[in-house]
């Protein structure tokens, strides 16, 4: 069964206030203010200078690696965004540099903010097909903010940070017991949609959300009241506030602290939940959680977990 | 929707159904919202930003390629298990083109796209088609493409492509099916040992050589050898097999990325 062996963070230090920000970028006063006040944003972290690779090789050395570098057979970077000009990529230099000689090295994309969860199920499957339980598998999930469709979306500021998540298959924790995922190809051109799509999108994401996060549920064979955390991607505070009242979950079992300090950082708001929660003594051995994520393009996904 | 549980075991086997093999050439300027994107991106990389040369171009993105593909494939199953993509150059525009499949196909499929993986990512992606199959059938979308924005210097031995192209694999369920491997961290010399010991054990009735092997094995006296052309680094391979004797029932197909050091094998019987 497919678990989370390890789950490491790097945060860059830098606290950018989210207002002088998103007037920098232009935008309304209005509209600062729904960002702040109503989705609920404060600050965001930004490494100054440096691409992803730089992000990486710090959550990397968060992770303690060290005698299991011949354990890790997948190296998987779980991309939102195009943020290396071809043929450069971080992974072979991280692969190289990290003592992962016997990784196959990769990229898996497609389903944007929503590919972390998606590499984790590839690298459960991956690793069972290999048939042996102590293989891992690496995950880095995280994206620097190069550009304005990665500094602002419509419900979320965007952050950088990165995730290093070992996966393996016999793990005693953290053990994998369901993921649903959906995408909707009437959006496969956003963030370029036109106004009229952009109106149907907020129409559908609500639904789809719950919808998604029941699917989880149901193939766990879980019902909300059973959930401990919803780890969720960090958008629009009063969003989760109506998902949580549409499925019957108390709203302060979703873990939304990290949203005014961190911000969307991409695919990683999971797995940074994860590990605020672990700090603030949240989890407890036998606890389930959903992580969830919704990606560009747009695909839903929600993944469920005993702890 | 897609839904699973944690349990992935090991896959069953896959069959080539049937491959379908399609080039482009005529393609179309970029939207003006992505000059900003690339200008950035250059930026961030520190290389030139080339506005003049982006607005020249014409090209096919992935979505367009595989979408006036579908068709050729002739008609569907009722389902389609999982439609995966492998890619070495990135797509022209970032866009979304597994979202378009999910729609397109019957099924409702999930997909989901390999890359920075060389040579090699189709064979990363026939494992993963193998994985999430389950009963169902599935799709390899390889593909090819020319148009990189962001021209520079590429480090010797990178394969560029020369053609926008796509190979689509249409597999079904089966047993024993096809058998892939990849071993990452070998020598070019170690590649050419691997690839003719299986030679030597399988005798296939006929070998596929990537152009990361082409020149470098001495293949077997008595096993026909289909080249892949130059200039197709996830595509060539696929469309050699295409064109293979279909009196040649056992393959092997091998390719090797140089700068990856990654070889991809893949035994079919059909």
């Amino acid at each position: 069964m497919t678990s989370l062996e390890a789950v490491a963070v790097y945060v860059p230090p830098e606290r950018v206030p989210v207002e002088p920000y998103l007037r920098e970028l232009g935008v309304a006063d209005e509209k600062v203010k729904l960002y702040k006040q109503f989705f609920g944003f404060s600050e965001i972290r930004r490494e100054p200078g440096g691409t992803a690779l730089e992000l990486m090789r710090a959550a990397l050395g968060e992770l303690d690696l060290a005698g299991r570098e011949d354990r890790v057979r997948y190296l998987v970077q779980a991309a939102t965004i195009l943020s290396a000009p071809y043929p450069r990529s971080p992974l072979h230099e991280l692969r190289a540099e990290f003592g992962l000689h016997r990784a196959t090295a990769f990229s898996l994309s497609q389903h944007a903010c929503a590919s972390g969860l998606l590499a984790v199920d590839v690298c459960g499957r991956l690793l069972a097909a290999d048939d042996d339980p102590d293989a891992l598998a690496l995950v880095l999930v995280g994206e620097k903010t190069f550009t304005e469709v990665a500094r602002i979306a419509d419900s979320a500021v965007m952050s950088e940070g990165m995730a290093a998540v070992l996966v393996g298959t016999g793990g005693p924790r953290d053990r994998l017991l369901s993921y649903a995922t959906r995408s909707y190809a009437e959006f496969d051109r956003a963030p370029w949609l036109t106004p009229e799509q952009g109106t149907r999108f907020d129409k559908v994401y609500p639904v789809a959300l719950v919808e998604i996060l029941r699917a989880a549920l149901d193939e766990a064979g879980l019902a909300p009241s059973d959930v401990a955390l919803v780890l969720p991607h960090n958008v629009n505070r009063l969003s989760w506030y109506r998902v949580a009242k549409t499925l019957g979950l108390p709203k302060d079992r979703i873990v939304l602290g990290n949203l005014p300090e961190y911000g969307h950082s991409f695919g990683a708001d999971s797995f940074l939940g994860y590990r605020s929660a672990l700090d603030l003594g949240r989890l407890n051995p036998g606890d389930h959680y959903v992580m969830t994520a919704v990606g560009l393009g747009a695909t839903f996904a929600a993944m469920v977990f005993r702890h | 929707m897609y839904v699973a549980n944690g349990s992935a075991g090991v896959p069953g086997g896959l069959r080539l159904d049937r491959i379908v093999t399609r080039s482009f050439t005529t393609g179309r300027a970029y939207e003006p919202a992505l000059t900003e994107y690339f200008a950035d991106l250059a930026e961030h990389h520190g290389l030139p930003q080339r506005a003049a040369h982006f607005a020249e171009l014409r090209m096919n993105t992935f979505t367009s390629m595989v979408g006036r593909t579908l068709d050729a494939l002739g008609p569907l199953p009722a389902r389609i298990g999982a439609a995966v993509l492998a890619h070495s150059t990135p797509d022209a525009e970032p866009l979304w083109p597994s979202s378009f499949l999910s729609g397109a196909l019957p099924g409702e499929p999930l997909s989901f796209a390999i890359a920075d993986h060389g040579v090699t990512a189709p064979f990363t992606a026939l494992r993963l088609a193998a994985a999430y199959a389950g009963t169902e059938p599935v799709l390899l979308f390889a593909l090819d493409q020319t148009t990189v924005v962001l021209d520079h210097t590429v480090p010797a031995g990178t394969v560029m492509p020369t053609e926008d192209r796509v190979a689509v694999l249409l597999l079904e369920p089966s047993s024993p099916g096809l058998a892939v491997r990849e071993l990452p961290g070998m020598t070019p010399e170690d590649a050419v040992a691997v690839v003719l010991a299986e030679l030597t054990t399988s005798r296939p009735d006929a070998v596929v050589l990537g152009t990361g092997l082409l020149g470098h094995c001495q293949v077997p006296t008595g096993i026909p050898v289909v080249k892949a052309r130059e200039g197709l680094p996830c595509t060539g391979l696929w469309t050699a097999l295409a064109d293979t004797d279909p009196q040649a029932h056992t393959l092997l197909l091998a390719d090797y990325d140089p700068n990856l050091r990654s070889l991809g094998l893949c035994h079919l019987t059909r």
